[in-house]
C-alpha cells in the first residue's frame, strides 16, 4: 500500500511536467477564433518573457500575452489591461433567465470588467448558503445549461467584455465535456472556473478547453502553501485569489495577507490576479484592487438580487456603479 | 491503483483550499499505516474497545429453511457502537490524534457513523461535531439522543434533499472553513482520495477475519459473500481480501427503494451514470444536466446517490456484481431474521438477507456469507412505520 500511496506522488508529480511540457509546446487549434473576433493582436505566440532572458528555452515564467493562448484570453487579458479589473458573479437562471439577462446588460453599462456566470448545481459544495439559496431558485425555475447557452449567445451581440462559466466539475461532465466546450466557445464564453477541479485534476478538462479555446482559471487558496507556483504556471486568463478559507460569502474582515500570495503568484507568472471570497463593500473592493489585479464581488450581488427578484437590475447597477467608483477613486 | 484512482474512478475533485489538507492526510496515513506503534495501539482498540474480531455465526435454521447454500453470518452487529462503522473510525480518529488534531467532524446517514465518531472521539479526547440530515434526524431521533450523550454536537443539515448527500456537503463546507484542528472523519469509501482508500484499508479486516473464521470452520474458501451497499464501507471491507480469490463471488446489495421501475430509489449502479461529486468520480443517480436525484431508500445509510470508486471499478471489471433490493424485500428480511435466527439486523443489512434468500436455494452445497453490518435496534421504530403499526 505504501508502494501505491508513493507511486500515486510520483505519478502526480509527472503529470506536472506534463503540464509544463504541453503548454509550454504550444497552443494550437484556436486561431479561428483569433480571427473571427478579429482580435489581431498577435501576441499570443511571443511567450517572450519578463525577464528577457530569451534563450530559447523553455521559460517558467509566462506574460501576461501568453497567459492564456487565444481569442478568450485575448478578450481576458484587455479586461486587465492598464486597470484594476471589476469582477462579478450571479447565478444564471436566478431569478430567472430573462432577469439574469437585464442584470449582466445593467452591469455591463455599470462598468464590469468581466462577468461570472454560475451554472445552477443541485450540491454547491464550495458555496455558503447566499450562493446555494440562488442556485436552488435557479433550479426550481428549471433552468439549464442549454438556456444559459442561449443567453451568452445573445448577450455577446451586446457585450465585449469577457465572460466566463463558474460551474462543478459535474456540469460539464455529464452534459460532455466536447459539447460543453464547443457550446462555450460557440456561444462566446472565454473561460471555466472550476472550483472542485484542483490542479491534481486539470486533466480532466485541460485538453477539451485547450481545444475550443476556452480558459482554464484556476485557483489558489489561503492553504496554497507549496502549491501556488504550479498552480499559477498552468492558469490560464487570470488566477482567482480565494481571500478566506472556507466557502463563498460576505465576510466583515478579510484577514489573509493577499499581498504576500499575490507576491508568491509574481515569482513565477505575470497572470493577472483577482481577489474573491468576502468582498461586498466598495472600501473592500479598493482595498483588494489596490494589492492585486482585480476584485471579484459575488454573495453581495446575489444577495440584492435574493432580496428584490426581477426588480433587481436596477438595484445591482447602484450597487456595481458604487463599487467601480470606490475602485476608481 | 496511482493518482487516487480505481481505474477511471476515484480521484480528488475538491476545492484547492482543502488540498494541502489531503496531503497531508495522505502522508499520515502512509506513514502511520508502516508504524509499528500505531499499528498495535489500533489492533488494541479494535480488539478491547470494539470487540474484534467479530463471529462468523453459522445460521443454522435459516440455512435449513432455505435449503440451499451453507449460510454464515459475519456478526458486525455485535461491535461496539453496534456496526462495522467502528473499524473506520478508531482508525481514523487515532490517526488525527497522531496528526495533532484536536477536533473531529463527520457525516451520518442513519446515524451509525455518528454514534461511532462521537464514541471515539469520547475516547481520545477529541471535540466532536456530527452533520445529519434533517430528515434522517427525525427518523434516527435515538442515535441522535446517543451522540448527545457521548458529548458530540448534532447539526440538522436543512439544504438540499436533507439527508445524507447533503450532510456530507455541509461536512465539506465545515472542514474548509476549519482545516488546522479538524479531521474529517469520512464515514465511508467515498470522498476525495486519499478517503476510499484508507477507509477500505480500516475496512478490510472483516473480510481477513472472514477468510481465517471459515478457513477454519469449513476449511476452504465461501463461494459468495454478500453485503449491502451506500457509499459501500462494509462491503468494500468483506470483499477486499476476497478479490484475488476468483472464485469467490462478491454480491453488493444496494437499496430500490419502492423499486427500479419507480422514481422512489437509490440504485445507483442499476440506474446511476458516471459523474463527479462529493470529491470523487464514480457512478450517481443523477439527471442529463448532472444534477443529483433525490434518493429514496427506507433506510438512512443506503439512502446515497452516489457508490465508492472502488466498486464502480470492480462493476467495470466484473469482478462484484451489485443488484437492487427494494424497501418491502428488505422489511420481509429484517422479520424473517429476527425470527429464524433472533437476530434483528440493520435494515441495511437487512437488504443483504434479503438478497441471500434470493439466491441460497439455487446453491446447494455451496457457502454464503452475509456481512451483517449492524444491528437493528435503531430500525424498529422506522420499520413499524412501514408496516403501518404505530408504536
Amino acid at each position: 500500500m505504501l508502494n501505491n500511496l508513493t507511486h500515486a506522488l510520483e505519478a502526480g508529480n509527472g503529470r506536472h511536467s506534463d503540464h509544463i511540457a504541453r503548454d509550454g509546446a504550444g497552443n494550437g487549434g484556436h486561431n479561428d477564433r483569433a480571427t473571427r473576433d478579429g482580435a489581431g493582436s498577435g501576441g499570443h505566440n511571443d511567450r517572450a518573457t519578463r525577464d528577457g532572458a530569451g534563450s530559447g528555452g523553455h521559460s517558467d515564467r509566462i506574460t501576461r500575452d501568453g497567459a492564456g493562448n487565444s481569442a478568450h484570453s485575448d478578450r481576458i487579458a484587455r479586461a486587465f489591461a492598464d486597470k484594476k479589473s471589476l469582477i462579478t458573479f450571479i447565478m444564471g437562471g436566478d431569478p430567472d433567465i430573462e432577469t439574469t439577462e437585464k442584470i449582466i446588460l445593467a452591469m455591463n453599462e455599470a462598468g464590469v470588467d468581466l462577468f461570472e456566470i454560475g451554472i445552477p448545481f443541485s450540491d454547491p459544495a464550495a458555496d455558503g448558503p447566499v450562493i446555494q439559496a440562488a442556485s436552488a431558485r435557479a433550479l426550481e425555475t428549471g433552468c439549464t445549461a442549454d438556456d444559459l447557452f442561449a443567453m451568452v449567445r445573445r448577450l455577446r451581440e451586446k457585450i465585449t467584455a469577457p465572460i466566463v462559466f463558474l460551474t462543478y466539475a459535474n456540469s460539464i461532465f455529464v452534459y460532455g465535456k466536447e459539447k460543453f466546450m464547443a457550446n462555450c466557445r460557440d456561444a462566446g464564453i472565454d473561460g471555466v472556473i472550476v472550483p472542485d477541479i484542483p490542479h491534481e485534476e486539470r486533466d480532466e478538462i485541460a485538453d477539451t478547453c485547450q481545444k475550443y479555446g476556452i480558459a482554464q482559471i484556476a485557483l489558489i487558496a489561503p492553504t496554497s502553501r507549496g502549491r501556488v507556483e504550479k498552480i499559477a504556471r498552468d492558469s490560464q486568463g487570470f488566477l482567482y485569489c480565494v481571500s478566506t478559507l472556507g466557502v463563498t460569502g460576505v465576510r466583515d474582515e478579510i484577514r489573509t495577507d493577499i499581498a504576500e500570495m499575490i507576491t508568491r503568484v509574481r515569482e513565477v507568472s505575470d497572470i493577472p490576479c483577482a481577489v474573491g471570497f468576502g468582498i461586498s463593500t466598495p472600501e473592500q473592493a479598493r482595498e483588494m484592487a489596490e494589492i492585486s489585479d482585480g476584485a471579484i464581488i459575488g454573495s453581495a450581488i446575489v444577495k440584492i438580487i435574493a432580496e428584490h427578484g426581477r426588480d433587481a437590475p436596477k438595484h445591482v447597477r447602484e450597487y456595481v456603479q458604487r463599487v467601480k467608483s470606490a475602485m476608481l477613486g | 491503483m496511482t493518482n487516487g484512482k480505481f481505474g477511471q474512478y476515484g480521484g480528488q475533485y475538491v476545492a484547492e483550499t482543502v488540498m494541502n489538507s489531503l496531503a497531508e492526510l495522505e502522508r499520515a496515513f502512509a506513514h502511520y499505516s508502516q508504524d509499528a506503534s500505531f499499528q498495535a495501539e489500533l489492533r488494541e482498540l479494535l480488539q478491547n474497545f470494539a470487540g474484534r474480531p467479530s463471529r462468523l455465526y453459522f445460521a443454522e435454521k435459516m440455512t435449513r429453511d432455505l435449503g440451499g447454500a451453507k449460510i454464515y453470518l459475519k456478526r458486525e452487529d455485535l461491535n461496539h457502537t453496534g456496526s462495522h462503522k467502528i473499524n473506520n473510525v478508531l482508525g481514523q480518529a487515532l490517526l488525527a490524534k497522531k496528526m495533532g488534531k484536536t477536533r473531529v467532524i463527520a457525516e451520518t446517514g442513519a446515524g451509525q457513523h455518528g454514534v461511532a465518531s462521537a464514541t471515539a472521539a469520547a475516547l481520545m479526547g477529541l471535540e466532536c461535531e456530527v452533520f445529519m440530515g434533517k430528515e434522517d434526524t427525525e427518523r434516527q431521533a435515538l442515535n441522535v439522543f446517543r451522540m448527545n450523550m457521548l458529548g458530540a454536537k448534532v447539526h440538522p443539515v436543512t439544504s438540499g434533499t436533507m439527508t445524507l448527500k447533503d450532510a456530507v456537503n455541509e461536512t465539506l463546507r465545515e472542514w474548509a472553513s476549519r482545516l488546522n484542528d479538524t479531521h474529517y472523519i469520512v464515514g465511508s469509501v467515498v470522498g476525495p482520495h486519499p478517503f476510499p482508500l484508507m477507509v477500505r484499508e480500516f475496512q478490510k479486516i472483516i473480510g481477513e477475519e472472514i477468510k481465517a473464521q471459515v478457513r477454519e470452520l469449513e476449511g476452504r474458501l465461501p463461494d459468495a459473500v454478500i453485503a449491502c451497499v451506500g457509499g459501500g464501507s462494509n462491503a468494500i471491507g468483506a470483499f477486499y481480501d476476497f478479490i484475488a480469490d476468483k472464485n469467490v463471488r462478491l454480491i453488493g446489495c444496494e437499496a430500490a427503494g419502492h423499486g427500479i421501475d419507480t422514481d422512489k430509489h437509490a440504485a445507483t449502479m442499476a440506474l446511476g451514470s458516471v459523474g463527479i461529486l462529493h470529491g470523487m468520480k464514480t457512478y450517481f443517480c443523477q439527471d442529463e444536466y448532472g444534477q443529483i436525484a433525490p434518493v429514496h431508500s427506507i433506510s438512512a445509510g443506503l439512502d446515497y446517490p452516489g457508490i465508492g470508486p472502488e466498486h464502480a471499478h470492480l462493476a467495470d471489471i466484473r469482478r462484484a456484481e451489485y443488484v437492487p433490493v427494494t424497501d418491502a424485500e428488505a422489511v420481509d428480511a429484517f422479520n424473517y431474521l429476527a425470527r429464524t435466527e433472533g437476530i434483528i439486523p440493520a435494515i441495511e443489512s437487512a437488504h443483504a438477507v434479503a438478497h441471500a434468500r434470493k439466491i441460497a436455494a439455487n446453491m446447494p452445497g455451496k457457502i454464503l456469507i452475509i456481512n451483517l453490518s449492524g444491528r437493528g435496534d435503531k430500525d424498529v421504530a422506522s420499520v413499524a412505520n412501514h408496516m403501518g403499526v404505530n408504536l
